[in-house]
C-alpha cells in the first residue's frame, strides 16, 4: 500500500488555468486600451494550450474514510488496533464463530470429542466431516474451512495495515510525548503478536501456509505456500519483536487485561518452539517439516520466563472459591462457592490471574451479526433440558462439542475437572426457569462440554436472538498450559524434577489447593504423564488434536471411534479416517487454490 | 493583415446581420419613400393566402408584411430593386421589380428542411452534413405534450432513445437509456444544457426548449470522451431574437385518474370462501359460513362488508400548468425570459408536485466582433410522496394485502384507523393510515446556467469561452406523528407509533465547468474544413447529511422546526468531490457537400480513477456520402435525398462514485473489542481494497446509417445499425481469501448481507447491438395539412466474461436473486423454474406404510433417503414427478427438470424471462384543417417481461393474513387436501375442479417461477389533443396575435395484458429491471388549455 498517495492541495492553487485567468484579465485590459484583437488571439492560444496541472486531480477524499485518514491520528491507530483484535472473534457468514472453529479443529478429530449438533449426525456437514476425517478440499455445505482461512487472513491484513499506520504515524510525527511513544510501542507489539498468533493458528490447522507480513498489492495476489519451519520461524521472529515492545500484564493494568502482553508473547513463543521441536523430533524425514530443529531448550526458556515473572497464578491453588451463578442459593453444584478450575471458565472468572491470552466476547445486547458476543456459547450449550419437575423439555443450545466416554474415563473418580469438562445426562443445569437437568439423549455421546457455559441471563440478548451474543471468552493460553509446556520441555531437555514440580502445581489446583485428594501429587514424571495431564487439564479447550499430531500419537488418531455412547449400547462404530502423512493437517480450501490460480498447492494425498 | 481581413469579414457579416435585422424589424419601421407602389398577394402552393410574410426591398431597411388576406403594398425606389419574400417554413424568394406594379408570389414550402441545423458537441452542423447518428427533437414536437418535465416529453419521440417511466408519482424522474445498455454502471446519458454538462432534464421546463439532440454513436459522442459512452443529450434552450417584444402565454388544467386498476383482490365473500378452503387444507374448521357471507361464530351479526382498499388509496387528482414567456431584443441585446408553474395532485392520496421554473437567457453585442451572454435557470420543485416499490409495506402493496372486510376505521368509534379483524392474524398496515401518517416532502432548489463570451477573430475563426455552474439543494423530510391504529381490543401495538419520528435528509450539489475552444471554418475551392479545438475543466461536489430524530415532544404543525436538537439519534454525513479536465478537437471535412468526413479526439483526465489511469484517449471517426448528389442518382428521379453514414470510435463510461480506487477504512460496531472485560472500545478496519489501476469503461461503437428522402422529401427515412462493445466493465471481483478482504458472503460481517465489499475492477464485456428506424411523411392537400412520423428501436444487450453471474438483485418477499445477469445472457434476465403444468393426483407415486397401513405419496427421490423403510412397499404408479424438492402434492406446480437429472432443485432454475423489450416504438401525427388541429402520439414497448412480485402477496397461503387473488377460486382443488394421510388408496381418477387452469392450489410452493412472469408489452396513447386557433379577425381586436384553445388527454388508451398496477415498471437499478414491487400507476389526464401570443 502506498501511504503517501493523495497530496493535500489547496483549492485555488490547484485550480487549472489560474494562470490563464491572469492572462485573460491582462488581455482584456490591453483590449480596452488598444482594441487589438491579435492580443486576444494570443491570449486565447495561451488559454487553449496552457497545460492543466495534474495536481488539480488530487482531490482530498472528503467523506470517504481511508486508512490514511484513520492513521493520521493516534486515536485512529487505536481504532485500527482494536479492529484487528475484533477479527479474532469474528463471526463470519454461516454463523461459524472463529472461536468455535478453533475448538472444532482442536477437538473433533481427536479421541476426546465428537462434533455433535442436531440428532442424526448431519448438522453442519463440515464439522461432521472434520470429525470423521472425511474433510475434502472443496469443503462441505457451509465451507467452514474456507471461512476459517479467509477470516484468519482478514486478521492478518488488519494487523499489517495497523503496522503500516503506526509506521507512517511515527514518520509524520517526530516530536511525540513519552505517553504517545509508549502507546505506539505497545500497539506495535500487539500487532506483531497477532500476526504471530494467527499464523500459528493457521500452521496448527493447515501446516505450511503463505506468510503474509504486509498488505498485499494486486500483483502479489497469487500467494505461495511457505514451509512449516518458515512459518514457525516467522512466528518466533514476530513474537521476539512483540516481547521486546510489550509491557507485562500488570504494567498494562486491569483496563488492558484483554491485550496481548509480554507474557502472552513469551507463552506463545514457548508454544511455537515446542511445536517446532516436536515436529523435528517426531517427523524426521517428512518433507512437510523440513527445516524444523530441536528447540525444546528455547521452549523451556520462554515457559520459565512466564512462570518466573510472577504475573500469573493458578486460580484456586490457595483454596480460594468464588461467587458465581454456579454457587448461588439452592444450587445443586458448588453451593459453598465455585472452585478455581470451574471459575476460570465462567463469565465472572474471565481474565483471571491465570489468563495469559483470551479472545474477548461481550454480550453487548446488539443484534445478531453485529454483536460483539460469541457463538461459542450457543454452539456448546446442550440442545435440551428438563425442567426441575423432570417433565418438560425445552431447547437451550445447539449441542456441539461433545466429550467422549474415553475422555470421561480418563479422569480419576473425584477429579473436579471431570464434571467441569464433561456434563453427563441429567446433570443439573441452570435455565431461564431456574435449575433443571441436562437432557443429552440427543447428543452422540450423551455428554456436553460444560466449559464456556453462561447463565441465560448472561447470554440472552434483549434484541431477541441470543445466537451470537454469548459472553464467554475462549482462553487460548492460560497459565496451566504454560506450566505443562514447561514440564514437557523440561523432560525433553532432561530435567524431570522441574517437570514434576510443574505438573504437581497443576494437580494441586485441580484439588482446589487441598493438600491431599484427587488428583494426588505425582511422585515421578515422564513424558506420558505430562501428555496425560495436558489432556485432563486442557480437555475440550481445542488442544488435543494438535497435541496428538505433534506427538505423532498415530495409534490414538487412527483407531479413534467416531461415536461411543456413554452408558449406552455402542452401535456399529464408525472410525475416524485418519491417514498418516495426510490427515495431520486440513487441506487448503479448494476455492483458494482456484482463486490464486493454482499457485497454492495441496500437500500430497489431498 | 489580420485586421484588414477582419474588417472585411465584419463588414460582410454586418451586412448579413443587417438584412436579418431588417426582416425582423420590418414591421416596426415605418416606410417613408418616394417611388413606385407595388402591390400583390402572397399565397402558398395550394392557393391559400399567406398572412404575415415579410416583404423587404433587398439591401435596404424598407419592408412590410402581408395582411390577413396575404396582400401587401410596398414602394420601390428603383427599377432594379429586388423584393425578398420570406416566411418561416417556406423557401425565401427574390423577385426583381423591373417594371411590374403587381407582384404575386407563390411561396414554396421548405419541406426538405435540409438547411435545418442540429446542435452537436461544441458547435452546430447542418443536419444534412451530419455523419454520426444524431436524433433531433424540435420544440414543435415537444410543445403539445402536457408535461412539466423535459425527460417525460422526450418519451417515444426519437428512435434509439428509451424513456422508462419509473412511476406515476408526480415529480418522479423517468430513466433514459440510449440504445439499450452500454454498461451495468450508471447508464444514464450525459445531459448537456446550452453547451454545459451536468444539467438535469427534469428541471428543464419543456416550454423553454428550442431543441433536443441525442448523440447516439461514438462518432457524435466522441468529443465528450469518458462521459459520452451512455449517449449524450444536448438541450438548447430558447433565445431572444431581435424584434418587438413577443409574449407567449400557455396554460392548461385538468383532472387525472389512475389509468386503470387491473390488480385483482378478493372481496369479503371471496376471501371468506378461500379462507375456509385454507382451513380445510390445514385440517381445521371453517371460519366463515359456507356461502362466505358471515362469520361462523359471529363476532358480530352483520353481513361481511368489503372495503375496496385498492380503490380507496386512489383519488381523482388534478393538474395545472402555466407558462409565460417574453422574447425580444434590439440591436445590442436579445433576451428570452420565462416563468412557469406547474402543480400536480397525484392519483394516490396525498401526493403532489409543485414546480416553479424561471429562465433568463440573454446575449449582448459588446463590439462588432465580441458577444457575451448567459443562460440561467432556477427551479423550485416540491414533491410529496408515498412509498412505492416496496412489496411489504408501501400503501400500494398494503392495499393489496389488507383483508377485505376490515373497515377503514375502527368500529369502536374512537376514530382510529383499523388494522385487523379480531381473530384473524394480520399485521398489515392500514394503507389509508399509512397515507395519513406518512409525511414525506422533498424540496429542491436548483440553479443551472452559464455565461459565455464569443469573439469572431478573423473570418471563419472564432473563440468561445463558457463558464457553467450548477447548484442544487435538496431537503427531504419525513415525519410520522404519534398515532394509534387498531380497534380498542387490538393487542398488537406494533402498528402504533408512540413517539414522533422524523428523518431529515439534505443534499447539496455544486459544480462548475469552464470551456475554451476555437472554431475555424474555411474553404479551399470545394473543400470545406471546420476545425474545433479546446479545453475543458470542472469540479463537481456533493454533500449529504442524514438525521433522524425520535421521541421529541413537538406539535405536529411544528415538525419542520429543527432548532430543537434533542433526541437526534443518527447523523450521517458524506462529502464527495470529483474533478476533471480535457483537451478535445474535431475536424470536419467535406468535398462539395457530397463526401463528408469527421474525426474527433478527446483526452480526458479524471480524479475519479486510480492514479495509474487518470488520463484516457477517446478517438472516433466517421464518414458520409450524399449519393443523391451524383447525377446518375438524380436522373433516376426517385430519391431526392440520400446519404450513407459510417462511424467508428471509442467513448467511455465514468459513471461511478469518486474515490472507489481508494481503500475504505471504517468504524463499525462489529469491529469493537473489549480490553477490560466489560466495556467495548470502538474499532475500525480496512473494508475494501484499493485499486490504483481503476479506470473508466471503454465503449467501442460502430454505426452504419442511411438517410433517405422521397417524394420531394415529403417522405423521409432514417435507418441505423449499431454495435457497441464495453470491454473494461467496472465490476466487483473476488480476490483470494489470503489477501484478507473477502469472505464467502461479503458484507454479512458488516450487518448487511447485500453489501458487497469486493474491490471494483475493470473486467467483463458487454455487447449491445440493434437497429433503429424512423420515418416521417408530411403533406398538404388544400387546407388540410398533415404529418405523421414513427420510430422503432431494437436493442439487445448481452453480457460476457464476468465470471460468476451477478445475482444480488431481484430479492423480495419469498423470492431471491430473480434478476440474474449471467454470461451470454441478456442483462438482468429473470431466473426461476419453468412450469410444465399442475401436478395431478394420478401423477404421484403412492406408497403404503407398513406400520400404520396408511397410504402416502412421495416424489421419486434420487438420493434414496425417503421414509420408505421396506422395499416391498407398493409402487403403484411410478411416474416421475417434476416438482420442487420432491415434496409436491397434487395441485402444486410441476416444475421442469431442465438439467434432466431426475430431481427438481435449484440447478433447474433457468432463464424464464427478459425484462428488455424486443422493440420500443412511438408514432404520432399532426392534422390541421383551417383553424382546427389534432395531434396524437402513441408510445409502446413490445416483448418485455415483467416479474410481478406482488403476486407473492396475493397467491401465497401465508396464514390468511394477506388478502388473496380471486383467481385462487379457480385453482386446483384435489379430492383430499391432506394427501400424506390417506387411510385408503385414493381413486386414481379424482374428481377435481379445474385441473388445468394454470393456478396452483393455494398452499403450493411459490418459488421464483414462470408463474410470476408476465408479458409487459404495452401500447399507450400518450397524448391526444384537439385544438382550434381563433381567426385573426376575431382576436386582433383583443390585441392578441394568436389564440389556440384545446382539449387534450394523456394516457387515454392503454393496451396491455399486464395485471399489475402499470406496465411501465421501469427499473430499480440497471441490474434489477422490470421487477414490479408495486409501481405507482401512470395517470390518465384530461385537460383544457390555451396557447396565446401577444
Amino acid at each position: 500500500m502506498v501511504l503517501i498517495r493523495s497530496r493535500r492541495c489547496s483549492y485555488l492553487v490547484s485550480m487549472p488555468h489560474s494562470n490563464c485567468i491572469e492572462i485573460l484579465v491582462q488581455s482584456l485590459k490591453i483590449m480596452k486600451m488598444k482594441f487589438n484583437k491579435s492580443y486576444l488571439f494570443l491570449s486565447v492560444l495561451c488559454i487553449l494550450f496552457a497545460s492543466c496541472s495534474k495536481d488539480f486531480l488530487d482531490v482530498e477524499p472528503k467523506g470517504v474514510s481511508t486508512d490514511i485518514v484513520f492513521y493520521s491520528t493516534l486515536d485512529g491507530i487505536e481504532q485500527g488496533v482494536t479492529g484487528t483484535y475484533a477479527s479474532l472473534n469474528a463471526c463470519p457468514a454461516g454463523l461459524h464463530n472463529l472461536d468455535m472453529m478453533y475448538l472444532a479443529w482442536g477437538n473433533f478429530p481427536s479421541d476426546d470429542a465428537e462434533a455433535g449438533g442436531e440428532a442424526g449426525g448431519g448438522d453442519i456437514t463440515d464439522f461432521q466431516m472434520l470429525d470423521r476425517g472425511t474433510t475434502v478440499p472443496g469443503g462441505g455445505n457451509k465451507s467452514v474451512s474456507q471461512n476459517f482461512w479467509g477470516y484468519n487472513y482478514k486478521s492478518i491484513l488488519r494487523a499489517n495495515s495497523a503496522l503500516n499506520g503506526i509506521k507512517s504515524f511515527r514518520e509524520n510525527n517526530s516530536n511525540l510525548d513519552a505517553a504517545s511513544v509508549a502507546k505506539l510501542n505497545h500497539f506495535e507489539g500487539e500487532m506483531h503478536f497477532i500476526l504471530a498468533f494467527i499464523h500459528f493458528r493457521m500452521v496448527q490447522t493447515y501446516g505450511g501456509v503463505p506468510i503474509v507480513d504486509h498488505v498485499l498489492a494486486s500483483s502479489e495476489y497469487n500467494v505461495k505456500r511457505n514451509t512449516i519451519a518458515e512459518c514457525l520461524h516467522f512466528i518466533q521472529d514476530q513474537l521476539q519483536i512483540a516481547s521486546a515492545l510489550l509491557p507485562t500484564k500488570s504494567q498494562f493494568g486491569a483496563e488492558n487485561v484483554g491485550r496481548a502482553s509480554k507474557g502472552a508473547a513469551q507463552a506463545l513463543l514457548a508454544k511455537a518452539y515446542l511445536y517446532e521441536a516436536s515436529y523435528a523430533k517426531n517427523y524426521a524425514g517428512d518433507d512437510r517439516f523440513t527445516g524444523c530443529t530441536n528447540t525444546f531448550d528455547k521452549a523451556l526458556i520462554y515457559a520459565d520466563s512466564v512462570i518466573n515473572s510472577n504475573e500469573y497464578k493458578l486460580v484456586g491453588i490457595d483454596g480460594e472459591t468464588f461467587d458465581t451463578y454456579w454457587s448461588q442459593n439452592n444450587s445443586p453444584i458448588y453451593p459453598n462457592g465455585t472452585p478455581g478450575y470451574r471459575y476460570i471458565f465462567t463469565v465472572d472468572g474471565e481474565n483471571s490471574q491465570e489468563s495469559i491470552f483470551e479472545v474477548e466476547a461481550e454480550n453487548d445486547q446488539q443484534a445478531y451479526m453485529i454483536s460483539r458476543g460469541t457463538y461459542l456459547t450457543i454452539y456448546s450449550a446442550t440442545r435440551n433440558v428438563f425442567a426441575a419437575d423432570g417433565t418438560t423439555s425445552s431447547s437451550l443450545g445447539w449441542g456441539f462439542n461433545c466429550p467422549t466416554e474415553e475422555l470421561y474415563k480418563a479422569y480419576q473418580e473425584g477429579d473436579l475437572r471431570r464434571d467441569v469438562t464433561c456434563g453427563v445426562h441429567k446433570a443439573p443445569i441452570y435455565t431461564t426457569a431456574g435449575w433443571g437437568f441436562m437432557n443429552n439423549i440427543a447428543t452422540p455421546t450423551m455428554m456436553m462440554c460444560r466449559k464456556f457455559e453462561a447463565s441465560p441471563a448472561q447470554y440472552w440478548s434483549t434484541r431477541g436472538s441470543s445466537d451470537g451474543c454469548g459472553p464467554n471468552n475462549l482462553p487460548y493460553i492460560r497459565y496451566a498450559d504454560v506450566l505443562l509446556m514447561g514440564a514437557e520441555a523440561s523432560i525433553e531437555t532432561g530435567n524431570s524434577s522441574k517437570a514434576l514440580s510443574y505438573v504437581n502445581m497443576v494437580r494441586k489446583r485441580a484439588r482446589n489447593g487441598a493438600a491431599t485428594g484427587v488428583p494426588a501429587d505425582l511422585t515421578s514424571c515422564a513424558l506420558a504423564d505430562v501428555q496425560n495431564e495436558r489432556r485432563l487439564e486442557l480437555g475440550m479447550e481445542g488442544h488435543r488434536f494438535f497435541d496428538l499430531v505433534r506427538w505423532k500419537q498415530q495409534d490414538i488418531l487412527i483407531d479413534q471411534p467416531l461415536m461411543r455412547y456413554f452408558n449406552g449400547e455402542p452401535t456399529t462404530p464408525i472410525y475416524c479416517q485418519f491417514t498418516v502423512g495426510k490427515n495431520e493437517f486440513l487441506p487448503i480450501p479448494q476455492v483458494e487454490v482456484v482463486n490464486t490460480n493454482y499457485s497454492l498447492v495441496q500437500y500430497p494425498g489431498w | 493583415m489580420i485586421s484588414k481581413l477582419t474588417y472585411q469579414s465584419n463588414r460582410r457579416s454586418f451586412i448579413r446581420s443587417g438584412l436579418l435585422l431588417i426582416f425582423l424589424l420590418a414591421f416596426q419601421f415605418a416606410v417613408f419613400a418616394q417611388g413606385k407602389q407595388i402591390t400583390g398577394t402572397v399565397t402558398d402552393n395550394t392557393g391559400a393566402s399567406l398572412p404575415g410574410v415579410n416583404v423587404v426591398i433587398k439591401g435596404t431597411t424598407i419592408g412590410t408584411i402581408t395582411d390577413f388576406d396575404g396582400k401587401y403594398s410596398i414602394t420601390a425606389k428603383k427599377e432594379n430593386d429586388v423584393l425578398v419574400f420570406s416566411f418561416v417554413g417556406y423557401i425565401e424568394q427574390s423577385v426583381p421589380v423591373a417594371n411590374k406594379s403587381t407582384i404575386n408570389v407563390v411561396m414554396k414550402e421548405d419541406v426538405q428542411q435540409l438547411n435545418e441545423v442540429v446542435t452537436i458537441g461544441y458547435g452546430i452542423q447542418k443536419k444534412s452534413d451530419v455523419t454520426g447518428s444524431v436524433a433531433s427533437v424540435k420544440s414543435e414536437s415537444l410543445k403539445n405534450m402536457p408535461s412539466s418535465r423535459a425527460d417525460e416529453a422526450l418519451q417515444g419521440k426519437a428512435a434509439g432513445v428509451m424513456v422508462l417511466q419509473n412511476s406515476g408519482q408526480p415529480g418522479s424522474s423517468p430513466v433514459i437509456r440510449v440504445r439499450g445498455l452500454a454498461t451495468v454502471n450508471g447508464g444514464s446519458p450525459l445531459i448537456v444544457v446550452d453547451g454545459v454538462s451536468g444539467g438535469s432534464l427534469s428541471d428543464i421546463n419543456p416550454a423553454d426548449i428550442e431543441s433536443i439532440e441525442v448523440l447516439k454513436d461514438a462518432a457524435s459522442q466522441g468529443i465528450y470522451g469518458s462521459a459520452g459512452g451512455n449517449g449524450v443529450i444536448l438541450v438548447t434552450t430558447k433565445h431572444g431574437s431581435q424584434g418587438k417584444i413577443k409574449v407567449n402565454f400557455n396554460a392548461y388544467a385538468g383532472i387525472q385518474q389512475p389509468w386503470a386498476i387491473n390488480v385483482k383482490v378478493c372481496d369479503a365473500q371471496q376471501y371468506a370462501l378461500l379462507y375456509n378452503q385454507y382451513q380445510q387444507i390445514l385440517g381445521k374448521k371453517d371460519y366463515f359460513t359456507s356461502d362466505g357471507t358471515n362469520y361462523l361464530n359471529p363476532i358480530d351479526n352483520s353481513v361481511l362488508k368489503t372495503t375496496e382498499w385498492t380503490k380507496e388509496i386512489f383519488r381523482t387528482g388534478s393538474t395545472q400548468n402555466y407558462n409565460l414567456s417574453l422574447n425580444g431584443g434590439g440591436k445590442v441585446s436579445n433576451y428570452f425570459f420565462s416563468v412557469g408553474f406547474s402543480g400536480d395532485q397525484g392519483t394516490v392520496k396525498k401526493t403532489y408536485n409543485n414546480k416553479v421554473n424561471i429562465r433568463l437567457n440573454s446575449d449582448h453585442k459588446i463590439t462588432k466582433w465580441l458577444k457575451i451572454g448567459e443562460n440561467l435557470s432556477f427551479t423550485n420543485n416540491q414533491v410529496a410522496s408515498q412509498g412505492e416499490r416496496n412489496e411489504y409495506s408501501s400503501p400500494l402493496a398494503t392495499a393489496i394485502q389488507m383483508l377485505p372486510f376490515v373497515p377503514i376505521y375502527a368500529t369502536d368509534g374512537s376514530g382510529n384507523y383499523a388494522y385487523k379483524e379480531a381473530g384473524l392474524a394480520s399485521n398489515i398496515k392500514n394503507p389509508l393510515a399509512q397515507i395519513e401518517f406518512n409525511n414525506n416532502i422533498s424540496k429542491t432548489n436548483s440553479v443551472f446556467g452559464n455565461a459565455y463570451l464569443r469573439a469572431d477573430i478573423i473570418k471563419g475563426l472564432s473563440f468561445e469561452s463558457r463558464f457553467g455552474m450548477n447548484y442544487s439543494e435538496t431537503d427531504y423530510n419525513a415525519f410520522t406523528p404519534v398515532h394509534v391504529i387498531g380497534d380498542t381490543n387490538a393487542a398488537n401495538a406494533s402498528q402504533s407509533v408512540a413517539v414522533n419520528q422524523y428523518n431529515k435528509n439534505t443534499s447539496n450539489y455544486s459544480g462548475w465547468q469552464w470551456q475554451n475552444f476555437i472554431t475555424y471554418n474555411f474553404e479551399i475551392d470545394k473543400n470545406n474544413f471546420s476545425i474545433v479545438a479546446g479545453t475543458e475543466s470542472g469540479i463537481s461536489k456533493s454533500s449529504f447529511e442524514n438525521t433522524s430524530k425520535y421521541g421529541i415532544d413537538i406539535e405536529t404543525s411544528k415538525w419542520k422546526d429543527y432548532s430543537d436538537t434533542t433526541g437526534f439519534t443518527t447523523d450521517q454525513e458524506r462529502d464527495i468531490e470529483s474533478r476533471g479536465y480535457a483537451y478535445f478537437g474535431r475536424i470536419n471535412y467535406d468535398y462539395a457537400g457530397i463526401l463528408l468526413l469527421q474525426a474527433n479526439f478527446r483526452r480526458d483526465y479524471s480524479s475519479k480513477f486510480g492514479p495509474n489511469n487518470r488520463a484516457g484517449n477517446f478517438p472516433s471517426v466517421s464518414a458520409g456520402l450524399k449519393f443523391s448528389e451524383f447525377n446518375f442518382i438524380k436522373n433516376l428521379d426517385i430519391i431526392d435525398f440520400g446519404k450513407i453514414r459510417v462511424g467508428y470510435g471509442s467513448t467511455g463510461n465514468s459513471d461511478i462514485q469518486p474515490f472507489l480506487y481508494l481503500n475504505s477504512f471504517g468504524a463499525l460496531n462489529v469491529l469493537g473489542y473489549s480490553f477490560d472485560g466489560t466495556s467495548i472500545k470502538q474499532g475500525a478496519a480496512l473494508l475494501t481494497a484499493e485499486n490504483a489501476d481503476l479506470k473508466w469503461e471503454t465503449v467501442v461503437t460502430q454505426n452504419i446509417g442511411i438517410d433517405l428522402g422521397f417524394m420531394k422529401n415529403k417522405l423521409n427515412f432514417t435507418v441505423d445499425l449499431f454495435k457497441r462493445s464495453n470491454q473494461d466493465m467496472l465490476l466487483r471481483k473476488s480476490v483470494p481469501l489470503t489477501v484478507g478482504y473477502m469472505v464467502t458472503n461479503p458484507g454479512v460481517e458488516l450487518g448487511d448481507a447485500n453489501l458487497d465489499t469486493r474491490p471494483l475492477q475493470n473486467y467483463g464485456t458487454l455487447n449491445n447491438k440493434g437497429f433503429e428506424i424512423s420515418a416521417s411523411y408530411k403533406d398538404k392537400v388544400g387546407d388540410f395539412k398533415f404529418e405523421v412520423n414513427a420510430n422503432l428501436t431494437h436493442a439487445i444487450t448481452i453480457i460476457d466474461d464476468i465470471g460468476d453471474p451477478l445475482v444480488d438483485y431481484g430479492n423480495g418477499r419469498g423470492v431471491s436473486n430473480v434478476c440474474r445477469t449471467s454470461n451470454g445472457e441478456s442483462v438482468s434476465s429473470f431466473y426461476g423454474y419453468k412450469i410444465e403444468g399442475i401436478c395431478q393426483e394420478s401423477d404421484l407415486t403412492w406408497y403404503r406404510n407398513i406400520k400404520n397401513k396408511k397410504w402416502f405419496s412421495v416424489m421419486a427421490d434420487p438420493n434414496g433417503t425417503t421414509t420408505i423403510s421396506n422395499t416391498s412397499d407398493i409402487n403403484l404408479n411410478p411416474i416421475v414427478i417434476k416438482a420442487k424438492n420432491n415434496s409436491a402434492k397434487a395441485g402444486y406446480y410441476k416444475y421442469a427438470d431442465t438439467n434432466n437429472d431426475g430431481t427438481i432443485d435449484a440447478s433447474d432454475m433457468t432463464n424464464i424471462g427478459d425484462p428488455n423489450p424486443k422493440f420500443t416504438y412511438g408514432f404520432g401525427g399532426n392534422l390541421e384543417y383551417k383553424g382546427f388541429d389534432m395531434n396524437f402520439f402513441f408510445q409502446g414497448s413490445y416483448g418485455n417481461d415483467i416479474f410481478n412480485l406482488l403476486k407473492v402477496n396475493s397467491f401465497s397461503a401465508t396464514n390468511g393474513g394477506l388478502n388473496w387473488s380471486p383467481d385462487l377460486l379457480q385453482s386446483y382443488i384435489p379430492a383430499s387436501y391432506n394427501l400424506t394421510d390417506y387411510t385408503a388408496y385414493p381413486t386414481p381418477v379424482v374428481e377435481a375442479k379445474n385441473t388445468n387452469t394454470g393456478i396452483a392450489r393455494m398452499d403450493a410452493d411459490l418459488s421464483s417461477s414462470e408463474f410470476y412472469v408476465e408479458d409487459g408489452s404495452y401500447l399507450r396513447l400518450k397524448n391526444i389533443q384537439i385544438g382550434y386557433t381563433l381567426p385573426k379577425s376575431v382576436i386582433s381586436k383583443l390585441k392578441i396575435e394568436r389564440l389556440r384553445v384545446y382539449l387534450g388527454a394523456k394516457n387515454l388508451l392503454t393496451f396491455t395484458k399486464y395485471t399489475g398496477f402499470d406496465p411501465e415498471v421501469g427499473e430499480t437499478t440497471l441490474l434489477e429491471r422490470g421487477f414490479d414491487r408495486g409501481t405507482y400507476p401512470q395517470s390518465k389526464m384530461f385537460i383544457f388549455g390555451i396557447n396565446a401570443s401577444f
